[in-house]
């Protein structure tokens, strides 16, 4: 699992079944210290963040399976919850 | 899944027999700038995208990768690692301003 900040969202009409009516968001994986980590990734969200919220994002396929009840889906990286705040000990990297 | 654009297609007649009625894409990943900029670049390193969906080239799609990219052929066994989940039709992108910028 890691933090990711939505910075975007996609929509599609062709895609594979499973996938149906699912929110589509562009998550930016970030570090403890909030900077940028890797490029802009699709994920699922059924918990209805927005843009700007910091996430906590799973790259877990069996989670995929169980949420779209398809084990065909092609899909992984799914948004879990909504993050609120971050603790972490001093000098480990700046919360942010 | 990362974001990519269609570039090109491969084509086999010898293959896996699993993979049967798949398309090969050629697919270059799209990094933060190129998607902020839209203007159709992508910057990433080009990839093999197995695909049932039928993209154009050009057109921008999503790609998982990994052990899911199998998925779509339980209970077959298929020796996929990259597959072409979905076809964008618009998207929206506001990353934060970074500090360095204006």
């Amino acid at each position: 699992m890691f933090l990711a900040r939505i910075d975007g969202w996609v929509t599609s009409t062709v895609k594979h079944a499973s996938l149906g009516e699912q929110r589509l968001l562009i998550g930016q994986r970030v570090a403890s210290d909030g900077s940028d980590v890797g490029e802009p990734m699709v994920l699922l969200d059924p918990v209805g963040a927005r843009l700007g919220s910091r996430v906590l994002v799973t790259s877990d396929g069996d989670l995929a399976r169980q949420l779209l009840k398809d084990n065909r889906t092609p899909s992984r990286m799914i948004v879990l919850g909504i993050v609120d705040e971050v603790h972490q000990a001093a000098g480990s990297g700046g919360a942010r | 899944m990362r974001l990519g654009i269609v570039r090109g297609t491969v084509v086999l007649s010898v293959k896996d027999p699993a993979l049967e009625g798949t398309r090969f894409l050629v697919v270059e990943p799209i990094v933060s700038a190129a998607l902020a900029a839209r203007d159709g670049r992508g910057g990433g390193k080009a990839l093999v995208v197995a695909d049932h969906l039928a993209p154009a080239v050009g057109q921008m799609v999503a790609f998982v990768e990994g052990r899911e990219a199998a998925n779509p052929y339980w209970p077959a066994r298929a020796p996929v690692d990259a597959y072409c989940s979905l076809i964008v039709d618009t998207f929206g992108y506001e990353p934060p301003k970074k500090e360095s910028e204006p």
